[in-house]
Formats: structure tokens, C-alpha cells, sequence
């Protein structure tokens, strides 16, 4: 049987949730949101997101299998490996019939992938809370731009949400149109998510990064000078992103296109119901 | 309570001349990058060993030389009354001086931290007045800072030896951890490099934060929850400034360890700044791969419980330069290998090299499950082209050459010395092999 779902974690667990209670015969997970061609004759059925639902599931499996299994469960899937559901639908299996312990069995084919998967994520997501930059904007909320290989970054939320306690801030995830909204009493996660142009930001933006700039240059020691050592760290492809790497005088700009010095600041966001 | 600040405006040098924050901010992080001076931590290098030891671990950007930047790390101020042979900042040297007031320090670091440019400040200070009043005015920016401006981010401080020890107290309430250099291996190189500044002085700080320790006291700030964190004090000290052996380094640092109760103490490679006749002159680049081996011999003093006659011994007071400490004690040793990867006791594994501490509790969570074979070993994490000459898996040896010293030791070197001889090229020696283990510090 082939299982559809919306391509949400809330979606994946109402899933699991089916899958277990109803002991269905899975032999592959989609996600609706992903065409993907499909064998004819086989039995299909979409499942539908229901939050509620999802909570239920996910505080039952959190009782039996505990919270390091459940990490483990979110990074691995949020690591969007290929076919990575039906690996964690199997895991899950394991697991309720002997026990949150198998994680351990790391020799194992299935866990090791399912390892490997969540290390990923949570790698990335543990660096994504050193790179992300902030900017102040003109109504005096912090942005950050970002498009990590995996969907980490709603694993940073409740780290800024603890940090950054009396500001308003954003995490925007552009590949994914994913926003994270830091709330008063935490964050909130939101779908379709983009920039609208008109905004600006503080004026202070560019005096602020500019100093940082100084520093991060000065920092740095010429006798040890090793970019290649850098680069090891900080992979090119990660600067566009940082404020330190860009040119003097224009500020970290999250899109290309938006980089003209005049409007170099795609300031608020606009949640856009429609998917686009 | 403190003492009032119109002492501060008494005190306090000519400071205030016309420099924009810009250029202050220029020469005064510019003054902390180097490694022999009051700013320098060695933290920045493997200051972000994954889940070890640092309280930040977070690597907020890398700079050009490839060191990680977590803190904003600078003096407070570089004029300076002291005369110390290794500094740049010593008062004979004709240099640009410039100092931050309170305010404009705790500003920055905010609006730095408000943008996750850092996880915190670092403070330091060149000796601008008396200890005393010099280490004042660093107070009253971290209470600007904590009061003022809010802030519950991260901050180091390093203590100005000399000031009184109720200063000391003061700093452990608003910072999250100190520090003091030691700066030289013995008291006589201190007395030579450095004559303003006395051994047992510094030695005082320790022992007061070691007090406030003991009392509870030094978790200081907000930590007083959790018992893990006694934020422990660290130091610092030069290397190859003076001709002391790395058996005199390692003794002082054990010593420091365990008399002291310090929780880490950083090595930095001498880079020479001035011309002094008191100074060795080196030619070509400063001692990094010594610098690298005695950190890696620091890792077994404190993970792998090795003692430091263990890894040097008088007639052997320098580390072997081809071989990391820990597999140059298994050549010595090789009466205790090869070792069942499915039996060996924790302790045992931990003396393979190529086996770290988190390969290590995986092989043993691993192996409850199954039988362990030469291929999982990578899976988990083991360094085979190292461990395989000192592990066998309950039926075969997994080395690839005779279990005998120079076989061994020639398979462990000729992969290093190919990439250390690429490595020079860059007027850097043996970097490669380095980064990775100062990144885990596993070995
Ligand atoms: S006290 Fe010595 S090491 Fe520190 S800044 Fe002054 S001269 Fe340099």
C-alpha cells in the first residue's frame, strides 16, 4: 500500500499513527507535494493532517519511547533524506515492540541510516544557530535569512525563542518558504512564507554590520592566514548568508535580486496563504 | 558595594581622545589577536570542541585563518603601565592606543549579540592604571551590561593580577567565567619575560575563585541551578618563549589541574612581536605542530586518565613530532595489544589510538547487540588507518603489517607526513593533520 501525506511533520506522525494502529502494509510513503509516478495497481490511500490527532500520537509514542527517541525521530525525518519515512515507519515498529533501545544497534543497516540522517540534521541545525544573522529592521524586528540543505531550522526555534526573550524576531527559511515567528511565550511555525519588498531596515543596520565586519577582518591573524582551514568550516556557498563575507558597504542580503543599495532590505514579511 | 565611581574619573588615563568607535574597535581587536599579550586565550582554537568543556560551543563565523570567532573578544583598553618582553602592547613599544568607556563596550556587544554575530564577550585589558583601578572600570562595563542593558549572554573576564581579592569577587557575579594567564611555564621565565608581574599574584586568583568555588559562590550569575557547571577557572601559557621542556609545560599544567582545580588550561604557540634580547629568535613559523602535541597530551590528562610520566619521563622530555602522545604511548607499549574490540574494558579502549571517547560508548552500546567486525568499526566512528594495527575482533589481528614498533610506527606516520610536506607549501606546518582533532580533540 502506498501512503500520501501532506509533506508536514504533523502530517508524518497522523501517519505513523495509522500505519501502527491500523497495522497497514506500507510499501512506500509520498508526499502529495512531490509528484512522483506512481504504480498503477497498487493500493493507495492519502492521509489527512489532523494537528490534534498528531499531538495525541506523538505524546503516546514520547511515553513509550522517550524523548531522545523522539529527537531522534524529528531530525531524521527533517534530514528529508530520500525515502527516509518509510525507513523511521520501520524504526518506529521496532521500537514499540523492543523498546527505544534499538537506536543503539548501530551496526544495524536501518538505524545507521536513521543515525546518520538525524546527525545530519542535527548538525546542521547546531550550526545554523552560530551562522544565522540577524538584521534590525525599521520597525525594530530582526530577520534572518537562511536556506539549509536539510529543514533545520525549525530545530533552532526554541534556542532563540530563550534567547532573544524581548525581541520580536524571524528565522525565514527561503528554499522552504518556511518562517519561524518568535512569540512572546516562544515560536510559531509557519508555511508559505515570503518577503515583501517595500520594507526597510534600521537605520543603524549598516553601521552595525560594518563593525562587525572591522572586527571579524581584524580578528584574524596573518601569520596563521589558511583560508583553505576556513573554507573547511565555512563552505563558500554558506556567505552568502553572512554579513562578515560580504563586500564593504552593502549589507548581507538574503536574495540576489533584492541586493541594490537602496532597497537592500526585504523588511517585512508577509505570510501568503496561497502556496505558491 | 563598589567603590564610587567618581575614583573611576580619577583614575582613569587620559583616555578619551577623539578615535571613533570604528577605529577603537580596529585596535582593540586587533590587539587581541595575538597570542603572547593580556588578551590572548588560546580559546580560539579548540575553544569549540564539540560538547566538550566549552560553555558556548557555538562557532558564530571562521576567520581567515580558520579559527573560530564565538566571542567578541577584546581589550578594553591597550595602553599599558607594564613592560612584558613577548607584548605588543608594552609601554616601550611606539604603537596606537586606544580605550572604550563602559558604555560604548556594553553597546556593542548587545547590538553585536542582538544580530547573532556572538554568543558573548570576552574582556580583557591592557594595565592602564593600577590593577585595582583598572580592573574597576572592566566591572563597570559588565554591570552596564548586565544591569543596563539586560544582558544574560555569555561573558569571560580575564582578572588583572594584582587586583584585590574582593575585585575578584565582584567579577565572579558578573561574569560567567574568569581567567588569568599564567603566561610562562615557571616563575623564573615570568621573572625575566614579564618582571611587572608576580607568579604568586596570579597564583592568588586562583586560589580566591578556587574559595568561591568551594562555597558555592562561582557558579556566580544565574547557574546556581545546576551543579554540572562550577565554571571552573582557566589559564593560559606561552610556548616556546623560554627553552622549557614540554615535561616542564605538562607538569605545570597537571599541577594547575589538580592543585589548582583549574578546569583548562590553554597553549599558545610563541609568535615573536618584538626584538628583545631576552627572547629566543626563531626563525620561520611559530611552533604550531608543538603547540598541537602538547594540547593533545592535554586531552589525556584530562579525558583518557593518563598521568604525565606516562607520556614523558626525564630522560624523554619533549613529545615525539611524528606521532600524536597517545599512539606514541602504545608503541612503547605494545605488550597491551592487540586488543578484542568485543571484550576490552572501557579504559582499555580509550588507550587505542584512533578510539575517542564517543567512539568509544559506541562500540560499547554497539556491541551489546552484536558481535563487532573489522567493517562496523568505521561506522562507529574509529579511526581504522590508526586503531587496526592495535585491535583484533576475537578472531583476527585487523592490522595490515606485523604487530611490531617499526612496522607500526611507519604505517602511522607515512599517511601524516604526506600531508604535512603538502601542508608546508603554505608556510604552515602540519596543519592538516591537526584540524580535525583540535575540532573532536578525540584521538
Ligand atoms: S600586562 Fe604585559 S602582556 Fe598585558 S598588555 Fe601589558 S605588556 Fe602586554
Amino acid at each position: 500500500m502506498i501512503l500520501y501525506y501532506d509533506g508536514s511533520l504533523d502530517g508524518f506522525i497522523c501517519l505513523l499513527g495509522h500505519a501502527v494502529k491500523e497495522h497497514l502494509p506500507v510499501t512506500a510513503i509520498l508526499s502529495s507535494k512531490k509528484p512522483a509516478s506512481v504504480a498503477l495497481f497498487e493500493q493507495e490511500r492519502i492521509i489527512v493532517t489532523d494537528p490534534d490527532w498528531a499531538a495525541t500520537v506523538a505524546g503516546g509514542l514520547h511515553k513509550k519511547l522517550g524523548q531522545r527517541f523522539m529527537r531522534e525521530l524529528a531530525q531524521a525525518y527533517y534530514s528529508e533524506e530520500k525515502e527516509i519515512e518509510h525507513d523511521l515507519l520501520h524504526l518506529v515498529r521496532r521500537a514499540l515492540k523492543s523498546g527505544p533501545g534499538v537506536l543503539g544497534n548501530l551496526a544495524d543497516p536501518l538505524i545507521n541510516r536513521v543515525a546518520s540522517a538525524a546527525q545530519k540534521t542535527g548538525r546542521e541545525s547546531h550550526r545554523l544557530l552560530g551562522l544565522l544573522r540577524f538584521r534590525r529592521l525599521i520597525d525594530d524586528s530582526y530577520l534572518a535569512c537562511c536556506a539549509p540543505r536539510t529543514n533545520a531550522a525549525p530545530l533552532t526555534g526554541s534556542h532563540f525563542a530563550a534567547r532573544f526573550q524581548a525581541m520580536r524576531w524571524v528565522i525565514l527559511d527561503e528554499k522552504r518558504q518556511l518562517g519561524i515567528f518568535g512569540t512572546t511565550d516562544g515560536w510559531q511555525l509557519c508555511t508559505d512564507v515570503a518577503i515583501a519588498p517595500e520594507l526597510l531596515q534600521h537605520a543603524e543596520e549598516n553601521e552595525i554590520a560594518t563593525l562587525w565586519r572591522n572586527f571579524y577582518h581584524n580578528i584574524s591573524n596573518p601569520d596563521r592566514f589558511n583560508p583553505k582551514l576556513r573554507r573547511q568550516f565555512m563552505p563558500k556557498k554558506e556567505w552568502r548568508y553572512l554579513t562578515e563575507m560580504q563586500p564593504e558597504g552593502a549589507s548581507a542580503s538574503p536574495s540576489e535580486s533584492e541586493s541594490e543599495s537602496e532597497s537592500p532590505s526585504p523588511s517585512m514579511i508577509s505570510k501568503q496563504n496561497e502556496s505558491r | 558595594m563598589s567603590v564610587s565611581s567618581s575614583l573611576i574619573h580619577l583614575t582613569s588615563p587620559a583616555l578619551h581622545s577623539s578615535a571613533t568607535l570604528e577605529d577603537k574597535l580596529r585596535i582593540l581587536s586587533g590587539a587581541a589577536r595575538y597570542d603572547a599579550s593580556c588578551a590572548s586565550s588560546g580559546s580560539t582554537r579548540s575553544g569549540s570542541g564539540l560538547g566538550v568543556a566549552h560553555k558556548s560551543g557555538i562557532c558564530h563565523s571562521w576567520s581567515a585563518d580558520g579559527r573560530c570567532i564565538s566571542l567578541l573578544k577584546v581589550l578594553y583598553s591597550n595602553h599599558c603601565r607594564y613592560d612584558c618582553a613577548y607584548c605588543l602592547n608594552r609601554r616601550s613599544n611606539d604603537h596606537q592606543r586606544a580605550s572604550f568607556t563602559p558604555d560604548e563596550l556594553a553597546q556593542l556587544t548587545v547590538d553585536f549579540y542582538r544580530r547573532n554575530y556572538i554568543e558573548g564577550l570576552f574582556l580583557s585589558s591592557a594595565v592602564f592604571a593600577s590593577p585595582d583601578d583598572t580592573m574597576l572600570q572592566l566591572l563597570e562595563a559588565l554591570r552596564l551590561l548586565r544591569q543596563k542593558y539586560s544582558f544574560h549572554g555569555y561573558v569571560h573576564l580575564k582578572v588583572i593580577p594584582g587586583c584585590s581579592p574582593e575585585l575578584t569577587v565582584q567579577a565572579a557575579q558578573l561574569a560567567d567565567r574568569m581567567s588569568a594567564n599564567i603566561e610562562l611555564p615557571t616563575g623564573q621565565g615570568l621573572q625575566l619575560l614579564a618582571p611587572e608581574k608576580r607568579e604568586d599574584e596570579i597564583l592568588q586568583i586562583f586560589s580566591t575563585a578556587g574559595e568561591l568555588q568551594q562555597e558555592r559562590k562561582l557558579p556566580a550569575r544565574r547557574r546556581q541551578d545546576s551543579v554540572a557547571n562550577p565554571a571552573g577557572m582557566s589559564t593560559q601559557m606561552i610556548v616556546g618563549a623560554t627553552p622549557d621542556s614540554d615535561l616542564t609545560i605538562l607538569k605545570r599544567a597537571d599541577l594547575l589541574y589538580r592543585g589548582s582545580g583549574l578546569k583548562r588550561v590553554y597553549y599558545s604557540a610563541y609568535i615573536p612581536v618584538n626584538s628583545d634580547t631576552r627572547l629566543p629568535a626563531l626563525p620561520g613559523p611559530p611552533p604550531l605542530l608543538r603547540e598541537h602535541r602538547i594540547y593533545q597530551a592535554d586531552w589525556l590528562l584530562r579525558f583518557y586518565q593518563f598521568g604525565v610520566d606516562e607520556i614523558l619521563d626525564p630522560a624523554h622530555p619533549q613529545l615525539d613530532p611524528d606521532v600524536d602522545p597517545k599512539a606514541a604511548w602504545a608503541l612503547r607499549h605494545l605488550e597491551h595489544f592487540p586488543l578484542d574490540v568485543n571484550h576490552a574494558s572501557k579504559e582499555e579502549l580509550l588507550r587505542v589510538p584512533g578510539i575517542g571517547v564517543r567512539s568509544m560508548r559506541r562500540i560499547i552500546s554497539a556491541r551489546r547487540h552484536r558481535r563487532l567486525q573489522s567493517d562496523d568499526l568505521g561506522k562507529l566512528g574509529v579511526v581504522m588507518k590508526r586503531a587496526r594495527y592495535f585491535l583484533h575482533d576475537g578472531r583476527f589481528y585487523l592490522g595490515d603489517v606485523p604487530q611490531r614498533e617499526d612496522f607500526i610506527r611507519n604505517a602511522l606516520t607515512s599517511d601524516t607526513r604526506k600531508k604535512a610536506v603538502s601542508q608546508l607549501s603554505f608556510d604552515f606546518s602540519a596543519a592538516s593533520e591537526m584540524t580535525a582533532s583540535a575540532l573532536t580533540g578525540e584521538l
